[in-house]
C-alpha cells in the first residue's frame, strides 16, 4: 500500500529523500498548473513550482499533519505566484503543447487534447489573474470552496463570488473560441 | 422553481461542463526531470537549525559496504599477524556454523511434526465434513475404544493372576 501524505513528510523530516521525492512527483502537477496559469510564462512557473518545492521543505517541520498536505503546499504556490506577478507583469508566451500530461494514450487522443487544451489555454489567458488561479484551482485542481478559501486565504464568500464571475467570463471566451456545451 | 434556483441549476451545469472539458483537456505538466532537479535545488537549500538534510537514497548502502569492508580488512590484518587467533577465529567459525547447522535441523524437524499434526488434522476435519466420513470416524473411534477396554481387562487380569 502507498505510504500516505503525512508517513512521507515524516519520512522527510527524518532525511529519508525518498519520501520528499515521492511528495514531489504527487505534486509537481498540481503545483506547476497553478503557477503556470497565473504567471503564464512556462519556463518560469518551473522555476516558481521550484522554489515552492524548496519553501515547503525548509518549512516541512511546520506543517500540521491535521492540515491536507496538498492544501498546504498549495498555499505555498499560490505566494510564490502572488509574489511574482507583484514584482513585475509577466510576459506572456505560447505554453509549450509539451507540456500537456506526457500520459497520453494514442496520437489521436493527443491531437484532440492538445486542440482542447490550446482553446482553454487562450480562453483563460484572457481572465485577469486573480481569476485565472481560481479556476485553475477549482476546475484543473478540482478543489472544493473551503480548500480554495485556505489556499488563497480570501473570504468564502469572495472566492464564490468571483469563481461565479470567472466562470460566466471563460465561458463567454470559450464561446467566441468555438466551445459549446 | 424560482429564478434563484434555475440560475444555481445552470452554475451546476456549467460547473460539470467546465470540469469535463479541462479533464478532457489533461493536466498541465513540468517537463521531464522535473523532480530530480527540485531535488538537487533542495538539497542545496540551507535549512532551519535542527534540521535533516536530505539523504541520498545510496548513502545508507555504501556506507555499510565500506563499514563491513573495513572490519573485514582489519579482521584479516590481525589474524594474518597473529596466528593464535587465527586458530582461535577458525574454531569460532566452526562452532558458529555447528550451532546454525543444529538449529536448522531443530527447526526442519519442528516443522516436519507440525506438518504431519496438521495432516492429521486436516483429515479428521474433511472426514467428519462428509456423511460416510462420519460414519468411519466414529467406527474408528468405537473400534479404539474397544481396543482400549479390552487392553485394560487384560492388563486387569495379568495383575489379578500375579497377585494370585
Amino acid at each position: 500500500m502507498a505510504a500516505t501524505d503525512g508517513e512521507l513528510v515524516e519520512e522527510a523530516l527524518a532525511g529519508s529523500e525518498h519520501a520528499f521525492r515521492e511528495l514531489v512527483r504527487r505534486y509537481e502537477r498540481g503545483v506547476f498548473g497553478v503557477i503556470v496559469r497565473v504567471v503564464r510564462d512556462p519556463a518560469r512557473a518551473e522555476e516558481l513550482a521550484q522554489d515552492t518545492f524548496v519553501k515547503a521543505f525548509r518549512a516541512l517541520h511546520t506543517y500540521d499533519t491535521t492540515r491536507k498536505f496538498p492544501s498546504w503546499l498549495l498555499t505555498i504556490a499560490h505566494h510564490t505566484a502572488i509574489d511574482e506577478v507583484r514584482k513585475h507583469v509577466p510576459e506572456t508566451s505560447d505554453l509549450d503543447p509539451q507540456m500537456a500530461d506526457h500520459r497520453q494514450p494514442t496520437p489521436h487522443q493527443s491531437a484532440e487534447r492538445a486542440e482542447l487544451a490550446a482553446v482553454l489555454r487562450t480562453a483563460i489567458d484572457r481572465l485577469r489573474p486573480e481569476y485565472r488561479e481560481l479556476v485553475a484551482l477549482k476546475y484543473e485542481q478540482e478543489l472544493e470552496y473551503d480548500e480554495i478559501v485556505e489556499i488563497t486565504g480570501m473570504p468564502v464568500g469572495t472566492v464564490k463570488s468571483s469563481l461565479h464571475r470567472a466562470r460566466k467570463e471563460l465561458v463567454d471566451h470559450l464561446e467566441q473560441l468555438g466551445w459549446r456545451h | 422553481m424560482t429564478e434563484h434556483e434555475w440560475d444555481q441549476l445552470k452554475d451546476r451545469e456549467l460547473d460539470n461542463s467546465l470540469g469535463v472539458l479541462f479533464r478532457s483537456a489533461g493536466a498541465l505538466a513540468p517537463l521531464p526531470g522535473f523532480t530530480s532537479r527540485t531535488l538537487k535545488a533542495v538539497r542545496r537549500a540551507p535549512l532551519p537549525a535542527g534540521r535533516r538534510a536530505l539523504r541520498h537514497p545510496l548513502v545508507a548502502p555504501i556506507s555499510w559496504t565500506v563499514l563491513i569492508a573495513a572490519a573485514a580488512g582489519a579482521l584479516a590484518a590481525v589474524v594474518a599477524a597473529h596466528p593464535a587467533v587465527a586458530t582461535f577465529f577458525a574454531s569460532v567459525l566452526v562452532g558458529a556454523v555447528r550451532a546454525g547447522l543444529w538449529m536448522l535441523h531443530s527447526v526442519t524437524v519442528g516443522f516436519v511434526w507440525a506438518d504431519v499434526l496438521r495432516a492429521i488434522g486436516r483429515a479428521v476435519a474433511r472426514g467428519i465434513a462428509t456423511p460416510q466420513g462420519s460414519i468411519g470416524m466414529m467406527v474408528i473411534v468405537a473400534t479404539a475404544a474397544l481396543s482400549l477396554s479390552a487392553l485394560r481387562r487384560l492388563l486387569d487380569l495379568d495383575s489379578t493372576r500375579a497377585q494370585s
